[in-house]
């Protein structure tokens, strides 16, 4: 399902020499598998996770996702591809203001080709037990109903794969296991494979498989 | 939900900015559209004015003065021309009709002016803008007064035998009785008879059979001709031309009414004939004929030719100077407004990092972060295109009510394919400006800006 290969990433640095921000040699996940990517701070979690959402492009190497090589593709075509092939769950929710939990969730479909099932926004809404809160814009909800919408929005396009940026770093721990589970058995009840990353050792545990980037160089 | 629903809740995000912009874009879209349609407006509604006959005759001195005041009752007279100029020109081959005016009394501010009844029946309305194009005027009331020309003639010269007559007696009577000096003028009940114009009507509430008395001079507040009230026969139908706002009276009356009778120093036949006219009104067969009446007429020296409409025509190409400035004005006025769009926009740019990376990261294109913002942009213009044409609207309704009420010309402008032009430059303008902004959001760096805000 996804194949990482000869990774590299780098950024020029202030004196004109590449700056590696990321390497990595061979790297696999399954359809459906959920693991859980751990590593320090800057350790390039979110980096990995950018580049199997095509939000980033390596320097060099294979990012294969469902069978598409994102890294030979230009920015338009991986902009289209995250649209309808991934699902993104950021730390801060990243919801936006001025638009109701439902639009929010909504929004997760205008930019995929294809017109959105109707009522999909407000069912994955009831899904994820937010159906009384469709309209609260999302200064009116929780953290935890935060979470909750985003993780409907990851879902509006049907994703194959859900890509998770420390969900649980806002949330206090009661929060932060419903969260993860809702995630993982959304993700298993939709065979989506699940990339979850985190410097939280205990979510980390929760999940079957568990990499550390450092030690995929 | 669909980019424009994203692009319409991002502008009432923020009302204030939204509305402040839309408003500037108006005020300068409404000064732009509003010149513009006023001037056409009062060009097409002062030609319809000027068409009601083609040429017009007068006393030597400024043409447009002449047309002012004959056409438009602005201004004073210039002076008259001789009684036998009209019977002369009547007579003019070519000539298919004239009228003969005499101004100088009014009703409550409404000129009183003495026609014959090819008036009523031979005037020419034109279309310009309006209904069809027809000769003659309809009533709305009543009927036109019967005076012909030859009438007037009639009374004309049975006036100048009874003041001859009177000379006599006086000069018989000289050094024995010097207050029985009097005047035994005519004054048939039959010949006071008015027709008003449609605003007379609806201002003063004269109606069918309704008796007033005109005052000497068009002031309004001079002494009234109280030997000669006049009675109302005939209530034109409105015209939107300076038909409305006039009273008109037998040009026979006018002679006849006290006041009017020849003072010491009037000459007859020269520009101070006391009972000179102050205008003809001609219709002319068009062509040589029309040429040949007009330049006949301006080699004379007592009186001169002109024609209204290339009269109204030289009026518009000065008040067109000013009217130009305007127009630029009006023109930096939106210009400053859209770069006021744009800064503003570009002001929220920072703030809207987090929601462009929210939107790459869900799979919008750089250039359609580009098309939300342009399109912001535009439809701010749009608005304020849409808000400026109402706001022309309004004002152009209540400028043309005034110049209606002070001339009589009817000045109304609808929206039509130029304010559709202007509503397209405007918003096509700024959506130009929005591309500034638009381009600091089409380079957002989504990793970047999502890190920094997580």
């Amino acid at each position: 399902m996804i194949h990482l290969q000869n990774l590299r990433l780098s950024y020029p640095g202030p004196d004109g020499q590449e700056a590696p921000v990321l390497a990595l040699r061979d790297w696999r996940a399954a359809r459906g598998e959920q693991l859980a990517l751990v590593g320090g701070s800057g350790s390039g979690k979110t980096t990995l996770l950018n580049l199997i959402s095509g939000l980033l492009k390596p320097n060099q190497g294979v990012v294969e996702v469902a069978g598409t090589d994102l890294a030979t593709l230009g920015e338009a075509r991986r902009d289209r591809f995250r649209a309808e092939h991934i699902g993104y769950v950021f730390q801060s929710f990243h919801l936006l203001d001025g638009f109701s939990a439902r639009e929010n969730v909504e929004l997760g479909a205008v930019f995929a080709q294809g017109k959105p099932e109707p009522g999909r926004a407000a069912e994955l809404l009831e899904a994820v037990g937010l159906g009384h809160r469709m309209n609260y814009p999302p200064s009116k909800l929780s953290v935890g109903q935060q979470a909750r919408v985003s993780l409907a929005r990851a879902l509006m396009n049907k994703p194959e794969v859900l890509l998770a940026d420390e969900p649980t770093g806002s949330l206090d721990p009661e929060n932060a296991a419903q969260v993860l589970a809702l995630l993982r058995d959304t993700a298993e009840a939709h065979n989506i494979t699940l990339i979850c990353a985190t410097h939280d050792r205990e979510v980390a545990d929760a999940f079957p498989r568990c990499d550390r980037v450092e030690d995929l160089a | 939900m669909n980019a424009p629903r994203i692009v319409l809740r991002n502008l009432k995000r923020r009302p204030l900015a939204t509305m402040l912009t839309t408003m500037s874009v108006s005020l300068g879209v409404a000064l732009f559209a509003a010149v513009g349609n006023l001037r056409e407006a009062s060009e097409s509604g002062f030609q319809r004015s000027a068409g009601l006959c083609d040429t017009l005759v007068g006393a030597k001195g400024s043409t447009l003065e002449l047309t002012l005041n004959a056409l438009y009752h602005m201004g004073q007279s210039q002076g008259n021309i001789p009684y036998s100029l009209y019977e002369e020109v009547r007579a003019t081959p070519g000539v298919l009709w004239s009228v003969p005016m005499a101004l100088g009394d009014s009703y409550r501010g409404y000129r009183i002016i003495g026609v014959t009844d090819d008036l009523f029946g031979r005037v020419h309305l034109s279309a310009a803008g309006r209904e069809e194009a027809q000769e003659g005027l309809t009533f709305a009331e009543g009927k036109g007064f019967v005076h012909t020309a030859g009438d007037f003639v009639h009374i004309k010269e049975d006036l100048a035998a009874q003041e001859a007559e009177e000379a006599e007696e006086e000069a018989e009577e000289e050094g024995n009785d010097h207050s029985g000096h009097h005047h035994a003028h005519n004054h048939d009940a039959e010949l006071f008879q008015a027709v008003v114009g449609a605003r007379v009507a609806e201002e003063t509430g004269l109606r069918l059979g309704a008796e007033f008395f005109p005052s000497h001079g068009v002031s309004g507040v001079s002494e009234e001709h109280d030997d000669a009230p006049a009675t109302v026969v005939g209530i034109l139908e409105p015209t939107g031309t300076p038909l409305d706002r006039a009273i008109y009276l037998p040009i026979g009356a006018y002679y006849v009414m006290d006041g009017h009778e020849p003072q010491e120093g009037m000459v007859e036949g020269g520009a101070r004939d006391p009972r000179g006219l102050s205008a003809v009104m001609l219709g002319t067969k068009a062509g040589f004929y029309r040429a040949g009446i007009y330049r006949n007429l301006n080699d004379r020296l007592d009186a001169m030719a002109v024609y209204p409409s290339v009269e109204v025509r030289k009026l518009f190409e000065i008040v067109g100077t000013g009217d130009l400035v305007l127009r630029w004005i009006s023109v930096l006025v939106v210009v400053v407004a859209l770069l006021g769009v744009m800064v503003a926009i570009y002001n929220t740019m920072g703030a809207r990092r987090k929601e462009f990376a929210i939107l790459r990261a869900l799979g919008a294109r750089r250039r359609s972060l580009l098309g939300l913002v342009v399109s912001e942009s535009a439809l701010l213009g749009f608005f304020g295109g849409l808000l400026g044409l109402l706001l022309a609207g309004i004002l152009v309704m209540l400028v043309g009510e005034q110049v209606r009420a002070l001339t009589g010309v009817a000045v109304e402008a609808w929206p039509g394919l130029p304010e559709l032009w202007l509503l397209l430059a405007v918003t096509v303008a700024a959506a130009f400006a929005g591309l500034v902004p638009a381009m600091a959001a089409y380079r957002t760096e989504t990793a970047h800006a999502l890190a920094s805000q997580s």
